[in-house]
């Protein structure tokens, strides 16, 4: 026994609750599995993504092409695993992007009261179109291509975090130590970086993890639809694309990339829950 | 309350009316357009000239914006210069087709949604609760068009049960409409049920711990009653909040899952207008979702204050 117990118990660190939380160490070893296969893709691909083999046009699952081939003879398999780099790729940078201009639009908004009205409104008004529909003219008047698809979504997406941004700036802006930073003669931009920008952080990251989610499953959309990365090159999206019109012969094409998805969405969704228990202990719903 | 009404109304022209200018400049800012693929390979500079002239293509920006909203007001959105008719005749024909899989897709999610949330949540950290919220989030993670593809092949392909595709107007045939509904329509849902059950069991679990709760139970009244009378009037309010949230991505849904269904509604419409760079087909289709969506959430403002009295005194 040690001489005195601390009269107040340190709050458990982050990294710690997180480890405890077992809807995100789930998440975070879904979507690490995601994350490792595109990183090591070259490595763990069995067969040349886009080698065509026109002798084993939509072979069956066997033991050289363990998830079936393509109309063209490739590799469902490899594609699937170099597919996923380009997946995440767009999602990570639409993510990034729609971070930064959600971050600068709504803290603006809610810090300087007079640009609100207006900038909320712009906000509203591009929310009320369906971000889906809203990604694909986007992304189609602009022509299909990664970059393009990635300017589409984060065009698309921006508002929803700019919105949940200015909610948290509102509330930290009234906060005392803001008060006591102007008072001791603190400009706009010291407050807004040192004291609203790292307070208001934390439901913007739970955000994001959502954001990026949609952004792998739009991805999907706007390849299915055609206006999205355009191939060879392979996305999780255009794969099942490539597959769609041959569901009834080989439905491998379509089932295995679309699995993918779901588990690179399903990790992404759980790690947003934990991190939102466990950086906001008060938005946990808990019932004694 | 009028003065509630009007208020809401009041904010909704504001956001339309950024809607109609926003639908308008994505056009107006896009490189190319139509008429050279109008004019078709081999046309001269002189007639794609020609063409622009026709269509208005090379009028200044505020001639176009001007004539834009004077259209607009009488309800004319432009002629689709590939299907060489009235993009608003167009719509409104396949209009009925996307609502109707918008409706059915949308009282599937409540009626599921719901339904299982407040059941999750009065059995709160039981099996039953881990259960349904996991299948709620693998719902919420699975992307709608695969979900069809998966569905066509098993119910159609290999059990048969269902046609891979097409429509059956409801007028014509209503079993036929439901049997050409059934996959698109729980596709779509599916997301916006595990969506709903999450949202109502947090509301749920939120309502169940106020003090009026307990009252309810102390004075004796049967489960029944506290549930369905005391609580269920409580956790529809933010509920409801995200019902309108769930129009808009559903209507959005719907035009993807048209797509997969060969469904001919205002999604085949709009999308092959995106694909073939159909301007006036594009704004049209933008423009109309839109308003659908402000005007789906006006209703759900007003639907709040109906069933949420305190909704009105706040402003």
């Amino acid at each position: 026994m040690t001489a005195e117990a601390p009269a107040i118990a340190a709050p458990t660190p982050l990294w710690r609750r997180l480890l405890n939380h077992r809807s995100f160490m789930v998440g975070a070893t879904l979507f690490g599995a995601i994350v490792l296969m595109a990183l090591l893709a070259d490595l763990i691909a069995p067969h040349d993504p886009l080698r065509n083999n026109f002798r084993y046009r939509l072979g069956e699952p066997n033991d050289v092409h363990w998830l079936g081939t393509d109309r063209a003879g490739r590799d469902v398999l490899s594609r699937i695993i170099h597919g996923s780099q380009v997946s995440l790729r767009i999602g990570l940078m639409v993510v990034l992007i729609t971070g930064v201009c959600g971050a600068v639009i709504g803290g603006l908004a809610g810090y300087f009261r007079h640009l609100d009205n207006v900038v909320m409104r712009v906000m509203d008004a591009m929310m009320a179109f369906p971000g889906i529909l809203l990604a694909i003219a986007i992304a189609a008047v602009l022509g299909p291509s990664e970059f393009n698809a990635v300017l589409a979504l984060s065009i698309t997406y921006t508002p929803r975090t700019a919105r949940v941004a200015r909610a948290a700036v509102l509330v930290v802006r009234e906060m005392p130590y803001v008060e006591a930073a102007r008072a001791v003669g603190a400009g706009h931009a010291r407050i807004l970086l040192t004291h609203v920008l790292p307070n208001g952080l934390t439901p913007l990251i739970v955000q994001l993890s959502y954001i990026f989610a949609i952004a792998i499953l739009a991805e999907a959309v706007l390849s299915f639809i055609g206006v999205g990365p355009p191939p060879p090159l392979p996305t999780f999206g255009n794969i099942i694309a490539d597959g769609r019109d041959f569901v009834q012969e080989a439905p491998w094409i379509c089932l295995y990339p679309g699995l993918a998805i779901a588990v690179a969405v399903l990790g992404l969704n759980l790690i947003g829950d934990g991190l939102r228990d466990a950086l906001d202990p008060r938005m946990k719903v808990d019932l004694r | 309350m009028i003065r509630f009404l009007a208020n809401r109304l009041i904010a909704a022209l504001p956001v339309l009316f950024i809607v109609s200018l926003l639908t308008f400049v994505l056009i107006y800012f896009v490189p190319g357009d139509v008429s050279a693929e109008l004019a078709g390979p081999g046309a001269s500079a002189a007639d794609i000239a020609r063409i622009r002239s026709v269509y208005g293509l090379d009028s200044p920006f505020h001639e176009r914006l001007l004539g834009w909203y004077a259209a607009l007001a009488q309800g004319d959105l432009g002629q689709s210069v590939l299907l060489r008719r009235s993009v608003t005749e167009a719509i409104l024909e396949r209009l009925p087709v996307t609502l109707s899989l918008t409706a059915l897709a949308l009282v599937l999610a409540i009626a599921v949604g719901v339904a299982t949330g407040i059941l999750a949540a009065m059995r709160v950290n039981t099996w039953v609760d881990q259960a349904t919220m996991t299948v709620a989030l693998a719902g919420l993670s699975l992307p709608d068009f695969w979900l069809g593809l998966v569905m066509i092949y098993l119910f159609a392909v290999q059990l048969g049960w269902l046609p891979t595709g097409g429509y059956v107007p409801l007028t014509e045939n209503p079993v036929g409409w439901l049997r050409s509904m059934a996959m698109p329509a729980l596709a779509l849902a599916l997301t916006q049920i595990g969506l709903l059950a999450r949202m109502t069991r947090a509301s749920m679990l939120d309502v169940l711990r106020q003090d009026f709760m307990r009252t309810a139970r102390a004075k004796g009244l049967p489960n029944r009653v506290v549930i369905f009378k005391h609580a269920l009037a409580n956790v529809m309010i933010p509920v409801i909040t995200v019902i309108g949230l769930s129009v808009g991505i559903l209507l959005g849904g719907a035009i993807v899952i048209e797509q997969v269904f060969s469904i001919p509604g205002v999604g085949r419409l709009i999308i092959g207008g995106i694909l073939r760079r159909d301007f006036p087909v594009i704004q049209g289709g933008l423009l109309l979702t839109a308003t659908v969506f402000v005007l789906v959430n006006l209703a759900v403002d007003i639907l709040y204050a109906v069933v949420d009295p305190r909704v009105r005194y706040d402003r």
